[in-house]
């Protein structure tokens, strides 16, 4: 047993110790294994405390229950799994949970809105006069975009009316989730709190045939909305703002802020909004 | 010769996903610790799985796909459930006996018997449920279940280095649990584990 050069080695100890559990689980590379193996030769410290930990995991491995799932969950599944068209199609109705990560939502296909999935575009509603006006750093746009790329797990699913309820002990301000009405592919698949800047607000998450979109709902306060692009929707001044690939529509209701992000293209996006504020 | 399958993507994801319904089943019921939460969630994670069956690569892990799927689903639905049932059950338990399983009983007249690689599955779980639920997430994921690091990063949505924070913390309180049950039994188990070569002279307290 020898101590000799543990205090020569004192560094190389302290990593020993932060890396221990990844060398057990197999984690280090060709060198670093090599290099390990060294120290542990000429250490007994480190060694026993490798040797240890490999023995906790072995152990707790070997011990660790083994659980089956009951002929009745089977039966459950086998029932449930029946019950489901053959050929799901991506934006299943009805989804009872969606799994919202950044896998779920990066294999969410990124394909064109096709547009004969907007049978009510109402166009005629929309009085659009895009206009340029001053160019205008939109800072709640790279914000909305930032949380609307970040794929944040949602905190309630339900209906419209169950979301809804959820937000009224929790937010200063009404929530009133858009229905998209008009367009029958839109699903709100759950919400969550979240900010804008630094006001609270409501994000709600909804799959609009295939593509994610992002609606935050806040207390406007003195933040500006306004961007370079603005549209009326009806007597409703829209403001449309983008950056990489993203788009954000941004307007007021009854006072309250409304922030809608997608990768829809701009047109599509006061469709969007169109839909959103209609009675 | 070609047979006429009735429903090719059912048979695709009985024969991919279906084979994985114990795993998902013995991680479930480790991250609720309740039977029927399990049965749900894994219920609940099979149905989604289906439903986006499609989006699904063929030829990546199937499995992996499906505990991120499982383990979001938890995250998302069940877990304040868990919480609360945590909370309530730490006022309990500070109370109650404890409950020291008969197998337990008779290895401790036996301390050799208790290096580490002899636990008893009784106590890991109970040490298991024990521990926080990020940190057991991370532990039941490498060492039941033998993810990598980077499966394990993309299944709880994070960076390497937190699962390896919660894979350190998860396990330094898993062994802290069962040193103490062995304590609780009567065996020195930490002077075993220090030393493990070493004759240990404690028996029944």
């Amino acid at each position: 047993m020898t101590q000799a050069g543990r205090a020569g080695q004192s560094m190389r100890c302290a990593e020993v110790q932060r890396f221990c559990d990844a060398f057990v689980d197999g984690e280090f590379g060709d060198v670093e294994r090599v290099e390990m193996q060294a120290h542990l030769e000429s250490c007994s410290a480190c060694e026993a405390l490798v040797r240890d930990q490999a023995a906790w995991k072995r152990a707790v491995r070997n011990a660790a229950p083994r659980e089956t799932a009951s002929l009745a969950l089977r039966a459950r599944l086998t029932a449930a799994l029946a019950a489901e068209p053959d050929a799901p199609p991506a934006s299943a109705e009805g989804l009872a949970v969606t799994p919202i990560g950044p896998q779920a939502a990066a294999q969410l296909p990124r394909r064109a809105l096709v547009l004969r999935a907007w049978p009510y575009a109402a166009a005629a509603a929309i009085a659009l006069m895009l206009l340029v006006t001053r160019s205008h750093h939109g800072a709640v746009t790279a914000d909305v975009i930032a949380k609307h790329q970040r794929n944040l797990p949602v905190e309630i699913t339900g209906r419209s009316d169950e979301v809804r309820r959820w937000y009224a002990d929790k937010v200063d301000f009404p929530v009133r989730p858009p229905s998209f009405a008009s367009m029958h592919h839109a699903a709100l698949r759950g919400g969550r709190l979240a900010n804008v800047r630094e006001r609270q607000a409501a994000y709600l998450l909804y799959e609009l045939d295939g593509n994610k979109v992002s609606v935050f709902i806040f207390d406007p306060g003195e933040l500006p909305l306004e961007a370079r692009r603005h549209a009326l929707v009806g007597d409703r001044e829209v403001y449309l703002d983008g950056a990489g690939g993203y788009n954000v529509a941004t307007y007021r209701d009854r006072g309250v802020g409304y922030a809608i992000a997608s990768d829809l293209d701009q047109e599509q996006m006061l469709k969007l909004v169109s839909a959103a504020v209609a009675p | 010769m070609a047979t006429v399958v009735d429903s090719p993507m059912k048979d695709r994801f009985n024969a991919e996903a279906m084979v994985h319904v114990d795993s998902l089943f013995g991680v479930a019921l480790r991250y609720t610790r309740d039977p029927r939460d399990a049965e749900d969630l894994v219920q609940d994670t099979v149905l989604a799985a289906y439903r986006f069956f499609d989006r699904f690569e063929a030829g990546s892990n199937c499995k992996a796909w499906l505990f991120k799927i499982l383990t979001n689903t938890f995250i998302n639905k069940y877990r304040r459930r868990v919480r609360e049932r945590e909370i309530r059950e730490q006022l309990v338990v500070e109370e109650a006996p404890q409950l020291v399983s008969e197998e337990a009983r008779s290895a401790s007249r036996d301390p050799e018997r208790f290096l580490p690689s002899n636990l008893l599955s009784d106590d890991v779980r109970r040490a298991l449920d024990a521990v926080p639920s990020d940190y057991r997430m991370a532990v039941v994921l490498c060492d039941l279940e033998e993810f990598s690091y980077k499966e394990i990063a993309d299944i709880m949505d994070c960076p390497v280095g937190t699962v390896m924070s919660r894979l350190h913390r998860g396990r330094r309180l898993l062994q802290r649990a069962l040193r103490e049950y062995a304590a609780e039994q009567g065996i020195g188990l930490s002077n075993v584990v220090a030393f493990p070569g070493k004759k240990h002279e404690g028996g029944e307290s």
